[in-house]
């Protein structure tokens, strides 16, 4: 039994040197590389983790058909956003550095950022010369975390803001101005000036809140907490709310500002769900099972299509956002557990 | 007072093979498997002090904890090489995040990394190779010549980190105890303790030594002679920012050159001895007495609702499994062991807590202690938090509860605090309000120290 489990070992370690391999290679300092793509190329973005930790970033068709190029990167990605143009991706990672720059057209990570380990949510500016990465964890070891801002061009760290013991998860007015942070644990919001790269203020919550997102007209502050999705004005009033059927793990909002897609798990013996809120009358417009797909989710630039990762299954699940149903699927390779998702097209 | 001393350093840093595998423990989150990346090397360091009525031990390791079972195993071994007395054998763990996982029961390897069952039987392996390595160490130690030497104490101060409960105490004291040869008068060895999470370096998957090594290197280049450090109650003392590799030298060559400071000056006591030692197996109570039935009803049912309102990734769906499995296997626990142990080295006390102990308890055993008390933490096991009432009262109020084990309810393990890493069903007993009433931790530690201390 024992000599098993020690062979098991040693495939372990020989993969976990491979994936540190993959990952020595990336050079530093390279942020402002020209990049570039013919406009319009849409890439989805699936950042996984191997059973050892080894992190990856897939870049897939949208469609989830054909052949996706796979970026290794420093350790588990937990965050991953594309820039305004298409042309990068950031990818928050558990480990440090906590800051990989991933190359959409070449497939390369170009730069890695000292932002500390436990890098949550990742965030750009509108126009994409700055970047906000949430740090922290319980699983710190009882460390705090912090706000990272990011100078896009040189990979500066402008400002560690201080945001709460554990910033987790971030939403940013469409004009940049102000950029509001959850905590893993806490039921408040804070709320930062990007301007002065400080704490402007916060409100309290009724519920722990779990995702964030901003309407595209810069009026509501969407929280999902569990069984509720509750509309904020921006100064933390409370608008309304959507009962909903169990823990959300994902949250957007279409780019029309007219509804809220939001995946769900709902326990153990029930299926997953795929909820789309009207907002402006705080009703759930559809709702459909989704299998266990209940992990973080992202949605097209136009907002018809959303993606959805199944942790358990290990792939992601896209449906069309009218109808809220599934419809097509992609594993992720070498059985990697997804962990986060973003849709980039270039510009 | 004459004392003969002998002292063996063992380079441990886990490589395979002979390590079956090479899981990092101190932080959770994500799988963390050293890959052959090796910063400043983990040590385990044997001294043994004579003084004429028979060894005392002092084993110290650069690694964030053990368990129990694991320390039950060492001293298991050991205690019958030193007279059958439990107190002549002591164990001090550095705390440092950048070690190997040793153990799988607390903290829970599944828990903390959502590993697998042949993963955590691989720590299993790796454990064991530990054990072996560290009753080696002893037993090699007990062997060497000794050297007769003379025993002196100092305190000196430094700052490096801050308290992150946002409590008044901040614990800057340094202890220093050095051994001079009789022969001439040489320096022959340095042990020195201070109180800070050994976290300077921040989340990767390198092995390193954290603060603690960085200034174990400064001290014995300086001074040519084998140092030693000894962690203190840390559990709410924090590194100043920012957790970086960087900062790990920055904040060891301050902690460090203080100490050779301190070696190079004045003022040092000597210690008169002989050595005293006593060992103590404290029970601290739960807030809950699993004892009852009803209450491990209570408790599996709350724990079965974590599974529907949590999401399967968090740290809590997965404690709640460990749990329920618990109360579907062995049980749960009905009290937390704490073992306590004293050393009274003439004038100077050693007091040796295990497990992660707040500040206010080496703050408040300090100034009731006549001569000088140096108060030891991560001592022979480590499996959880010990706050002192105010704390432990407060719950989700201070940092959501990661110090005092629970947020919303008393009566479980808070989300993501202390008890979820280190499985426990429910936190320390407290008083719900005023000051700690007896059978409560507080009162019940306080107690033992004092009587220990009055020996």
């Amino acid at each position: 039994m024992t000599s098993e489990y020690r062979q098991l070992s040693r495939r372990t370690l020989l993969s976990a040197a491979l994936g540190g391999a993959a990952a020595s290679v990336v050079g530093h300092g390279l942020f402002s590389g020209v990049a570039s793509a013919a406009a319009g190329r849409k890439t989805l973005l699936i950042g996984s983790v191997d059973r050892w930790g080894n992190g990856i970033v897939q870049l897939a068709d949208p469609s989830l058909n054909g052949e996706s190029r796979i970026v290794p990167v420093n350790g588990q990605p937990n965050g991953i956003v594309g820039s305004p143009d298409g042309l990068r991706a950031y990818v928050a990672t558990v480990f440090g550095p906590g800051l990989s720059v991933v190359d959409v057209d070449t497939a390369k990570v170009t730069g890695e950022i000292a932002v500390g380990g436990f890098a949550n949510q990742v965030l750009t500016s509108p126009d994409g010369k700055v970047i906000y990465v949430a740090t922290g964890s319980s699983g710190a070891g009882g460390s705090s975390g912090h706000v990272a801002v990011v100078d896009a061009a040189t990979g500066d760290v402008r400002a560690r803001i201080k945001a709460g013991p554990l910033p987790h998860t971030l939403a940013l007015t469409p004009d940049g101005t102000q950029l509001f942070v959850g905590d893993e644990r806490a039921k408040g919001i804070t709320i930062i000036d990007t301007a002065k790269n400080a704490v402007a203020g916060s409100f309290k919550t009724e519920k722990q809140v779990l995702e964030l997102a901003v309407d595209p007209k810069g009026k509501s502050l969407y929280a999902a907490s569990l069984r509720e999705l509750v509309t904020f004005d921006l100064r933390g009033g409370k608008a309304g709310s959507t009962e909903l059927d169990g823990v959300p793990c994902g949250l957007a909002v279409h780019p029309n500002g007219t509804f809220a897609v939001v995946s769900l798990y709902t326990g153990r013996k029930t299926d997953s769900q795929l909820v789309t809120v009207n907002i402006a009358s705080n009703k759930v417009r559809t709702k459909e099972p989704n299998g266990k797909a209940n992990g973080p989710l992202t949605t097209s630039k136009d907002g018809d299509r959303a993606f959805v990762l199944d942790k358990q299954n290990r792939k992601v699940t896209s449906a069309d956002t009218a109808t809220g149903k599934p419809d097509n699927s992609l594993s992720t390779p070498n059985s990697n557990t997804p962990t986060c998702v973003a849709f980039v097209e270039s510009v | 007072m004459p004392f003969s001393m002998a002292v063996k350093t063992l380079d441990y840093t886990p490589a395979w093979p002979p390590y079956p595998s090479l899981w990092m423990a101190g932080y959770g989150g994500a799988p963390r498997g050293n890959q052959g990346q090796v910063d400043r090397r983990l040590r385990a360091q044997c001294v043994l002090i004579d003084d004429g009525a028979g060894p005392k031990v002092m084993l110290r390791i650069d690694v964030i904890s053990i368990p129990r079972y694991v320390h039950q195993a060492i001293r298991e071994a050991v205690v019958p090489l030193l007279g059958n007395n439990n107190g002549n054998f002591l164990i001090i763990c550095s705390h440092t995040h950048s070690g190997p996982f040793i153990g799988t029961t607390r903290p829970h390897p599944y828990v903390m990394m959502s590993l697998t069952p042949a993963d955590i039987s691989a720590i299993e392996d790796t454990t064991n190779v530990f054990i072996d390595q560290m009753i080696t160490l002893v037993e090699q130690t007990l062997a060497m010549a000794r050297t007769p030497v003379t025993l002196w104490y100092k305190e000196g101060n430094t700052t490096i980190g801050y308290n992150r409960c946002d409590e008044p105490n901040v614990l800057t004291t340094i202890n220093a105890l050095i051994a001079r040869r009789t022969s001439d008068n040489g320096l022959h060895t340095v042990l020195f303790g201070y109180a800070c999470h050994a976290v300077a370096r921040g989340n990767d998957k390198t092995f390193c030594s954290d603060y603690p090594g960085a200034a174990t290197d400064v001290i014995s280049n300086a001074l040519g002679v084998q140092a030693l450090f000894f962690q203190g109650a840390a559990g709410d003392q924090e590194p100043n920012d920012p957790h970086a590799p960087s900062q790990v030298t920055n904040l060891g060559t301050t902690l460090g050159n203080a100490v050779v400071q301190m070696v190079n000056s004045g003022s040092w006591a000597s210690v008169t001895g002989p050595i005293t030692t006593h060992y103590l197996d404290l029970k601290l109570p739960l807030t809950v007495d699993f004892g009852d039935p009803a209450a491990v009803i209570r408790a599996r049912n709350a724990y079965n609702e974590r599974l529907d309102t949590t999401a399967p990734t968090d740290f809590e769906y997965r404690h709640a499994e460990v749990m329920l499995e618990q109360i579907a296997g062995e049980g749960l626990p009905r009290v937390f062991p704490m073992p306590v142990q004293r050393w009274k080295m003439g004038g100077l006390n050693i007091l040796a807590l295990s497990h992660e102990v707040l500040s206010e308890y080496a703050v408040r055993l300090r100034a009731q202690t006549a001569g000088r008390l140096w108060v030891m933490a991560y001592a022979n096991e480590t499996e959880g938090y010990v706050a002192a009432n105010d704390i432990l009262q407060t719950g989700g109020g201070n940092r959501f509860g990661y110090e005092a084990g629970w947020t919303d309810d008393s009566t479980m393990s808070g989300p993501g605090t202390w008890t979820t890493f280190y499985p426990w069903p429910a936190p320390l007993k407290f008083s719900p309000s005023g000051p700690a009433a007896a059978g409560t931790t507080e009162r019940v530690l306080l107690d033992a120290c004092t009587t220990m201390l009055n020996l």
